[in-house]
């Protein structure tokens, strides 16, 4: 006896479906970690400089993002919620933000920070809002914005993003990734700032100090060919972004009379390529409509850039999408008007337009190599000992500095008055005395790690007055 | 132990009604802390309450806020300059939100929802209340914020210089504190966390009966 | 984004047509367009003759209700109609002998008909949209505004059925011939005849009748769906598009069965009351393209072409993707034009909405089907998304990757945003 059933719907139904839409990123996302074990693992390894716990660490940081973020969410639905989990796993693939945040991560985050950031990420920046699909934030940029806030000095640290044999080559950079390199010098030179880390090649295969994903721009970049390849990811957003920020990077360079090169160093650094392929394009969090996906990519380059230039800070791609996701509900509403009458559209368009003109205008004028300003208060000559009494702002406040100087050379240092957060590092390099030592060639001396500006200006002062000695012989 | 439990999940100022937010969040970097302000805020609830209960027939309607907000201004005032000078530690923990408490919504909310109504005797009652539910609220964020944040837990700190011992534990070894849980932010949520804890709890409480 | 649905066509393609027109039992549905205030003319017992008038709409378009065999009026019955709802029909019991009823009815040829005896010709002879609208005919070319343009639809985008690219292969040379007709009666300038590209064989067979017309032209329109919607195919072939009716800018769309009908109506005085209709689909024996008469029971109709194979079946009124899950008890209309025959496979278990967008990229009424979705219950935000312009074509459903059936939230909005304007 045939049954005739009834049902609602079409009657054909397309093979797409969730589990190949996460299996296709997760595939893009492959060679992006075979390559933080390549480049953090196995090359130090076979240098002889790690154990072989180091050379697996990569795989273990990633494996245990992805085993507690499951753990925190499948707890998280059997104890608030009493589901079993089973059929759970398959759904709500709780392993996405652990992924991702191991990824964003830098290299050498110890192993209870991982599962710390994951804690966070899963139930801060997914469950409280009602699990998968109904987040309103991204939760591998929750879980990294949480370890920021809360963990500085570990995450900020040269120790964190290093390997050991990147510690070997580039031994003269005190400071952590190229981006926070950048903020030290004012102004932006090719030699100040991309060549100490290798060539513009470097930059784009990958081998330079960072997170375990954000550095290879050109596997991300494969990554996304393929996304838009298979249609599992919402390409506007990607291609709007990077579109924006060169266009603004673009216009302070030519207003700069910068090069190429400063456009495709901030476009290869800060995570930004990471950033717009992966993090900005998490289907949930953005944006439904395509116009609205088109503004919401514009205004994520116009943020990134304005906070990278006049709030200077490294974490501003982070901190873009975390805003804009705010706003994903808005756009939404405002773009399906812009579906049904396209003349919606000039407002918002009025609006950018004004901003990629301001913005790079205001990017410049406060873009200045500050001069370090060394005033000299007071000199005293008692036949040939010359003692200088100098001042310059140091990263606090003016630091003071009595100089003696006999017959040509600094005998003495003496730090007279100083408001200085890290002074003790100074103290504790004795670089007062490096000083004295090298005061032929004061140029080519290092800053002491971790207290960059302060001992910049001591040199500043001390070359200062240097010249004005030699000046007045 | 009813009545804590009500206390804390059906009439609580914090909770359940949400007022004074701001000093409570401010001032629970501590548990130290936590206490004075809670302590000042509950005396200065009990006596400007009193007051306007006593004068609540003679108060025309139409003028009721500010001549309340007068009452209760002049009585922050006067206790901010008794505490400045009789307890100066007090005053060097929590110196700077006491002219805050003026404008406490708890203070005011109260005086217009019972002490304008009610005589003296229930309006008492009903300050010990609010006010000792209010401490236990206030102690409870910080408790949540200063082991979480800090990873100590202090009892007596700058007060120490009344009673003349300190009593600062060390809960969390140390380094392994967030501190984010002691900034702005992490008040809020560690707020949220706990109203939704006590949701929770109060509404198996009301199922059970 | 532009979706091709794979066509599943192959089944019933170049086969070649069997008729079916001799029922036991003609269930004739009283309705037209949605119309379902009828007077009927006959009551039991009565003996009518093929082509006799048994009812007529009491509505606005007062529309005549034809027996399509001769017989007996054995009374009425509540038969399953093709959008799912019961209907009360005029059961007549075949007699097979064909008998017409002596009746005089003025022939021309063609090209001689004015305006008015054209549009007169049209209702009496109760003609209406083949394609699936079933709406009535005659008034689509009412109309004061001048018509430049005539399309003739024989895109048949959804996928499985065959029944204009069928009927448009066997009688081409009538068809051309009835355009060319219409566009003489209507005074319009040109008319085009619309197929699918990459259809061969029908381009040679229409292309070797076709030299004779100047003013008509055949365009091959991509292979898209909804390719064969009103608006996409005027925006395509005109570059021009409209508000609410074609007219606006001089063109009227009609289905290629339709114009068939016209030139059965025009020509010989038959009402329309047989037509072509593709029977396809996995669970059948032998699919096939039927000519079948109005009110056959779907029933008969697969048992004479050879019956299902076995396990449980959808049986589905219209195509795969616009049409209607029945039971079997459903009768043929005239606005039917394809029964779809599926087995039935397990429903893909329901993710939740991943927010890909999707949906709202696909849809050709450019609504967004996720937000209507999300705000069904809220009846003042939802009005301002517009339901009521969706068309129900499904392709929001069908692109789903969480399996959701968003069309049905669509469907849902729209009737509560018309039953409050009402």
């Amino acid at each position: 006896m045939i049954k005739f059933i009834k049902e609602h719907g079409t009657y054909i139904k397309s093979n797409n479906t969730n589990s190949k839409i996460m299996r296709d990123v997760l595939i893009a996302l492959t060679p992006i970690v075979l390559f933080a074990f390549y480049k953090n693992g196995y090359i130090p390894y076979t240098k002889g400089l790690i154990s072989l716990y180091g050379l697996l660490y990569p795989l273990i940081m990633v494996l245990v993002a992805v085993v507690s973020s499951i753990f925190f969410e499948m707890s998280y639905y059997y104890v608030i919620h009493k589901r079993h989990f089973k059929e759970l796993f398959k759904t709500t693939y709780s392993f996405m933000p652990g992924l991702f945040l191991a990824l964003i991560l830098p290299i050498n985050t110890p192993l209870y920070l991982v599962v710390l950031g994951s804690f966070f990420a899963i139930i801060f920046g997914k469950m409280l809002y009602g699990g998968f699909g109904q987040n309103i934030f991204n939760p591998a940029l929750i879980g990294r914005l949480f370890l920021v806030v809360s963990f500085p000095l570990v995450m900020a640290s040269s120790s964190a993003y290093f390997n050991p044999f990147e510690r070997q080559t580039y031994d003269g950079i005190t400071s952590v990734t190229p981006l926070a390199n950048t903020f030290l010098n004012q102004g932006y030179t090719y030699d100040d700032v991309v060549r100490p880390y290798g060539s513009m090649l470097d930059f784009f295969f990958g081998n330079i100090p960072g997170s375990l994903g954000e550095i290879s721009a050109f596997l991300i970049l494969i990554g996304l060919a393929y996304l838009i390849f298979r249609k599992a990811v919402k390409w506007r957003i990607p291609l709007m972004y990077i579109l924006t920020s060169s266009i603004l990077l673009f216009s302070i360079a030519m207003f700069k009379d910068f090069d190429l090169s400063f456009v495709l160093f901030h476009l290869l650094s800060g995570g930004l390529l990471f950033g717009a392929a992966f993090m900005a394009t998490d289907p949930v969090t953005s944006p439904v409509n395509k116009w609205g996906q088109v503004l919401y990519g514009i205004f994520l380059g116009i943020l990134t850039i304005a906070l990278r230039f006049i709030m200077k800070s490294p974490e501003s791609v982070m901190i873009s999408i975390l805003t804009m996701n705010i706003f994903v509900y808005f756009i939404d509403q405002y773009a399906i008007k812009i579906n049904f009458n396209f003349n919606k559209i000039l407002k918002p368009i009025i609006a950018i337009w004004l901003l990629m003109i301001i913005l790079p205008l205001y990017i410049t004028t406060t873009f200045n190599k500050v001069e370090s300003k060394v005033t000299i208060i007071d000199k005293q000559i008692n036949s040939n000992v010359y003692v200088y009494r100098a001042s310059a702002r140091g990263y606090v406040d003016n630091i003071v500095l009595d100089i003696k100087i006999v017959e040509g050379t600094i005998e003495e240092i003496i730090i007279v008055e100083q408001k200085e957060s890290f002074i003790a590092r100074i103290e504790d390099a004795n670089y007062l005395n490096q000083i004295i030592q090298n005061q032929d060639n004061l140029k080519e001396l290092d800053a002491v790690s971790q207290a960059t500006y302060t001992s910049n200006a001591i040199k500043e002062i001390v070359m200062y007055v240097m010249e004005d000695y030699n000046n007045e012989r | 132990m009813k009545k804590i439990k009500d206390l804390i999940l059906k009439e609580n100022a914090i909770f359940n009604l949400a007022l004074g937010l701001c000093t409570s969040l401010a001032m629970s970097n501590k548990v130290e802390n936590a206490i004075i302000m809670g302590f000042l805020v509950f005396i200065i609830l009990l006596i400007s309450n009193v007051i306007i209960s006593l004068f609540r027939k003679l108060i025309p309607d139409n003028v009721k806020i500010p001549v309340y907000i007068l009452i209760i201004g002049t009585i922050v005032t006067i206790s901010e300059i008794l505490v400045q000078n009789y307890i100066p530690v007090f005053y060097k923990a929590v110196g700077i939100y006491l002219p805050l408490i003026v404008v406490n919504c708890i203070i005011l909310g109260r005086a217009l929802s019972h002490a304008s109504k009610n005589t003296v005797f229930s309006t008492i009652k009903d300050s010990f209340k609010i006010g000792i539910g209010y401490i236990i609220a206030i102690v409870m964020i910080a408790l949540v914020r200063e082991i979480l944040g800090a990873g100590t837990l202090t009892l007596m700190d700058s007060t120490s210089a009344l009673t003349g011992f300190r009593m600062v534990y060390q809960v969390l070894p140390k380094g392994f504190n967030l501190v984010f849980f002691q900034s702005p932010a992490g008040a809020f949520i560690a707020l949220g966390l706990l109203l939704a804890f006590l949701k929770t709890k109060k509404e198996e409480v009301d199922a059970n009966n | 984004m532009k979706v091709i649905l794979p066509s599943n066509k192959k089944l019933t393609k170049n086969l070649k047509t069997i008729s079916f027109t001799n029922p036991k039992n003609v269930y004739i549905p009283l309705v037209v367009y949605n119309d379902r205030d009828v007077t009927p003319l006959v009551k039991k017992g009565d003996y009518v003759t093929k082509n006799m008038v048994i009812g007529k709409t009491k509505g606005n378009f007062r529309m005549p209700i034809f027996a399509s065999v001769s017989g007996e009026v054995l009374g009425f019955e509540e038969k399953l109609y093709a959008d799912g709802t019961h209907i009360k029909c005029v059961v007549i019991e075949n007699d097979f002998k064909d008998a017409l009823s002596e009746e005089d009815i003025v022939l021309k040829k063609l090209n001689e008909y004015s305006k008015e005896e054209f549009i007169d010709r049209l209702k009496e002879s109760g003609i209406v949209g083949m394609g699936g609208s079933g709406f009535p005919s005659y008034i689509k070319y009412n109309c004061n505004d001048k018509i430049k343009t005539i399309i003739v639809n024989a895109v048949e985008c959804e996928p499985y059925i065959t029944a204009d690219y069928t009927l448009l292969m066997e009688e081409a040379e009538s068809i051309l011939e009835t355009v060319d007709a219409l566009i003489e009666i209507n005074q319009a300038e040109n008319a085009i005849i619309a197929i699918k590209k990459g259809e061969e064989k029908l381009k040679e067979v229409i292309n070797s009748f076709i030299g004779t017309y100047l003013n008509i032209k055949l365009v091959e329109v991509p292979n898209f769906y909804p390719m064969g919607w009103e608006k996409n195919l005027v925006k395509f072939i005109t570059k021009k598009k409209y508000k609410k009716l074609p007219l606006e800018i001089g063109v009227v769309v009609s289905n290629v069965s339709t114009i068939y009908s016209m030139y059965e109506a025009l020509k010989y005085g038959k009402p329309c009351v047989e037509r072509l209709i593709t029977f396809t689909g996995e669970g059948l024996n032998t699919p096939g393209n039927v000519y079948v008469r109005n009110g056959t029971l779907v029933k008969e109709v697969i048992e004479f072409i050879g019956g299902y194979t076995e396990s449980d079946k959808n049986l589905i009124a219209g195509g795969p993707m616009m049409g209607h899950t029945v039971d079997e008890d459903l009768i043929i209309s005239m606005d039917l034009n394809c029964v779809l025959v599926k087995d039935n496979e397990k429903n893909p278990k329901i993710n939740p909405c991943l927010r890909c967008g999707k949906c709202e990229d696909v849809c050709p009424a450019k609504l967004s089907p996720v937000m209507i979705k999300d705000n069904v219950k809220n009846i003042t935000f939802v009005r301002t998304l517009q339901p009521e312009k969706c068309i129900e074509c499904g392709l929001c459903s069908f692109i789903c990757p969480a399996k959701i059936p968003v069309r049905e939230f669509v469907k849902e909005a729209k009737h509560s945003v018309c039953e409050v304007k009402k």
